[in-house]
């Protein structure tokens, strides 16, 4: 499967991080949190609009959907 | 070192540093399963073999890098401080996140011990952590923990002291990273080394200048070290795909990821309560239904259970107020030391004590729900609405504690990392009722109101400081403080089981401030309320307060209030609790409170009693708020304003509600 922003992965579906855009700030912010490059990361509940819920290295985390935008990940 | 050992607490949110704290100092801190409760730096006592040992426990934070205030604060300690140990307390069924963390830590000092708490859950989710190996890796001491239950704090007592005192040595694994980031560091700390930097470890501000960490650069210029800043921003961008914001964290949990490879061993776990309570709670329709619920739930509790009790605290003092006044006549003591005591003291405390079961219920439900783990959720399922305000889940929290208390509940803005969203979250926090005001607005409804009416009475007061705040919200956004929509990121930790102790102990905890700020606050309120409705003359109409309220009373007259309203609410800036107590003052003819309830039933329509509600519900936050506003803001110029818009937004509400009600004939 092509790379896709996890905004868009479908929820139970294994993906690893590719990279994290966005300013300074956001993308050390999103890495401290475990959202670096090579993380796995499933989408545990998703809604049409809202925020997202996502496990990433064993922690359930709320990402906002526009955060979510900025991460590009690669479905398993 | 000689002197007094201090002992820092280190960790992620939410990982059991106030529940460790609480362990080793006997203090009654906050627990509650949410992260970012701790903002503030937080220092106890603890003696072992008659040596006196300082604790302190910093804020939960999951990085040390500049973006927040909590990180700079345990930073800032650390580096500065130099405590004799710190505790880095790691959650054991989150441990690759949580040792994010610590790899931070072992950068600054060798002085780390780690405490590997909430082992029961780990083994519970099928996580099996091999501490001895754990330690090996990491060239420090790991003690497994379960805080809750005081398991394993001995050991990690002794282990601090230990190292404390440099009895115990430690050899801390050195973090390296690739070549070309290390070629960097080393330039840098040569660069540095002329400079006196206030004992920060070079290689470590080397590695916080390449990621431009806004504090080191700043420290950096101060030292006058402007010219390495220029080298260092002149340096040609790494090789390959990753900048170095995203190379030195991959670095870590590479790290952390070999380690727990070797140290902990999975089992397959099936699904967890957590997965399927959140499948429910979280529901993409069904949560935002269950949120209002629980909301509902626990202001229909508190109301419904208090009404019975707060009657029978009043009796009883009414009790008191008699016998204390046949014994103060018999004995001969003068009339105004009889007015004092009995109308003054014992009736203004009496009138405030009346609120202590909205008090005690409140908080107690509330804890029960600070503690299942169900907050975070509330802020995941406010996200989307919170977003239509311009801001987002996470400022949910601050508003939700502002019903207990606003001057806590302004202190935890301090997890929103941005300046402007947070002084929206300060601004808004006001119009949020707080227990006193909830304790004067159940006690009014009650005396004008009965059965299903007064709840709706009550529903319809909370609904509309719910709308005010999102009103307010976006009003400051778009108007005063514009900014982009804030990114929303926030862990949610496990469900569990509230422990029953903690919510006691919470409860009891607030149950006492309450009645202290009674004992003292406000007897010195119902003193000076007393003395100003007794004097000069003897007649309550020539009375200082008299005068006072008269010059106010055309203003109030625009809401149907009479003068001695505007004075009650005048007394209820000092602590709101006392606008019940001065209205009992000074409507209350014959003494009793049924003397007060009779006046003021007498003398107030539902109508102005509902505005009156209103008006006290959103007017101006009351002293101890505004201070704490100051404080958080740093700035007049916002505090001002969070006063001045309550007032006008009180005043505006007060006279459309008293007039449209009027013409609808309600009056
Ligand atoms: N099962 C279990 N729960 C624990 C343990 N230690 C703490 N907890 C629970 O974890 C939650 C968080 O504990 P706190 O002590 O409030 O956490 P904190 O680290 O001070 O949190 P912040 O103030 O947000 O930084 C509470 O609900 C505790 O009851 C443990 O060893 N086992």
């Amino acid at each position: 499967m092509p790379p896709l922003p996890l905004s868009l992965l479908s929820p139970n579906q294994k993906a690893s991080v590719i990279s994290v855009s966005g300013g300074r700030g956001l993308v050390k912010r999103l890495n401290d949190m475990g959202f670096g490059p090579g993380a796995e990361v499933m989408v545990l509940n998703r809604a049409m609009s809202g925020p997202l819920m996502v496990m990433i290295r064993g922690t359930r985390v709320a990402i906002g959907r526009g955060l979510a935008t900025k991460i590009m990940v690669n479905p398993e | 070192m000689n002197g007094k050992k201090v002992m820092a607490l280190a960790g992620n949110p939410n990982v059991g540093k106030s529940t460790i704290f609480n362990a080793l100092t006997g203090a009654r801190q906050h627990v509650g399963n949410w992260p970012g409760k701790t903002v503030e730096q937080k220092k106890g006592y603890f003696e072992i073999n008659r040596e006196k040992i300082e604790v302190v426990d910093l804020p939960g934070t999951y990085s040390l890098t500049a973006y927040s205030i909590e990180e700079t604060v345990a930073r800032d300690f650390i580096i500065k401080d130099k405590p004799d140990v710190v505790i880095d307390i790691l959650d054991a069924s989150n441990i690759e996140r949580n040792l994010y963390l610590t790899l931070q830590i072992l950068e600054l000092t060798d002085r780390v011990v780690v405490a590997l708490n909430k082992t029961d859950i780990a083994e519970a989710e099928g996580a099996e952590i091999d501490a001895e190996k754990l330690s090996r890796l990491l060239g420090v001491p790991v003690i497994p923990l379960i805080a809750t239950h005081k398991s394993g704090i001995d050991r990690l007592v002794k282990t601090a002291l230990d190292i404390a005192k440099g009895e115990k040595k430690t050899t801390p694994l050195k973090i390296a990273y690739d070549r070309a980031v290390e070629g960097r560091i080393e330039k840098i700390e040569l660069m540095l080394k002329p400079l006196s930097l206030e004992g920060y470890p070079l290689r470590w501000l080397a590695i916080k200048l390449l990621e431009m960490d806004s504090a080191a650069v700043e420290l950096v210029k101060k030292a006058g070290g402007k010219d390495i800043l220029i080298d260092i921003s002149g340096m040609e961008p790494l090789e390959g795909e990753h900048d170095i914001e995203t190379v030195v964290p991959a670095t870590l949990y590479d790290i952390i990821g070999k380690i727990v490879d070797e140290a902990v061993i999975y089992k397959e776990k099936g699904e967890t309560l957590t997965d399927r309570l959140d499948r429910v709670l979280t529901h993409k329709y069904l949560g935002l239904p269950i949120l209002f619920l629980v909301y509902g739930l626990i202001f229909g509790i508190t109301f419904v259970l208090s009404t019975p009790l707060m009657e029978l605290i009043d009796t009883g003092f009414n009790v008191l107020r008699g016998g204390a006044a046949s014994i103060l006549s018999s004995s001969g003591a003068p009339a105004w030391l009889n007015g004092l005591i009995v109308d003054g003291i014992i009736a203004g405390v009496g009138g405030v004590m009346v609120f202590l079961p909205v008090i005690i219920l409140f908080f107690f439900m509330f804890a029960i729900v600070e503690n299942s783990g169900y907050m975070a959720r509330a802020a995941f399922v406010m996200d989307r609405i919170m977003h239509k305000m311009g801001l987002h889940g996470k400022t949910f929290l601050p508003l939700l504690l502002g019903y207990g208390c606003n001057v806590p509940a302004i202190m935890a803005t301090r997890t929103l990392e941005n300046r402007k969203d947070r002084l929206i979250a300060i601004l808004i926090n006001p119009l949020i009722p707080c227990g006193a005001r909830l304790g004067v607005m159940t006690f009014i409804v009650s005396v004008f109101f009965s059965g299903l009416t007064a709840t709706l009475v009550m529903l319809s007061l909370i609904m509309i400081s719910l709308g005010l705040v999102f009103l307010m919200g976006v009003l400051f956004r778009k108007f005063v403080l514009p900014g982009e929509h804030p990114p929303f990121l926030m862990e949610l930790p496990p469900y569990q089981m509230p422990g029953i102790m903690d919510i006691l102990i919470h409860t009891g905890e607030r149950g006492s401030i309450f009645v202290k700020k009674a004992g003292t606050v406000i007897v010195a309120v119902s003193i000076v309320i007393w003395y100003l409705s007794n004097y000069p003359g003897a007649n309550i109409n020539s009375s200082y307060a008299a005068m006072l309220g008269r010059t106010l009373e055309p203003l109030g007259s625009l809401m149907g209030f009479d003068w001695r309203i505007m004075v009650a609410l005048i007394a209820g800036f000092g602590a709101k609790e006392t606008t019940i107590t001065t209205l009992g003052v000074l409507y209350a003819s014959g003494g009793s409170s049924a003397g007060f309830i009779a006046g003021i039933t007498a003398s107030l329509t539902p109508l102005v009693a509902y505005t009156f509600l209103l008006v006290q519900m959103i007017y101006v936050p009351c002293l101890a708020t505004v201070a704490i506003i100051k404080k958080e803001t740093g700035s007049w110029k916002w505090t001002g304003i969070a006063v001045g818009y309550t007032l006008l937004l009180a005043l505006i509400l007060g006279v459309l509600v008293y007039g449209i009600g009027k013409l609808l004939g309600w009056g």
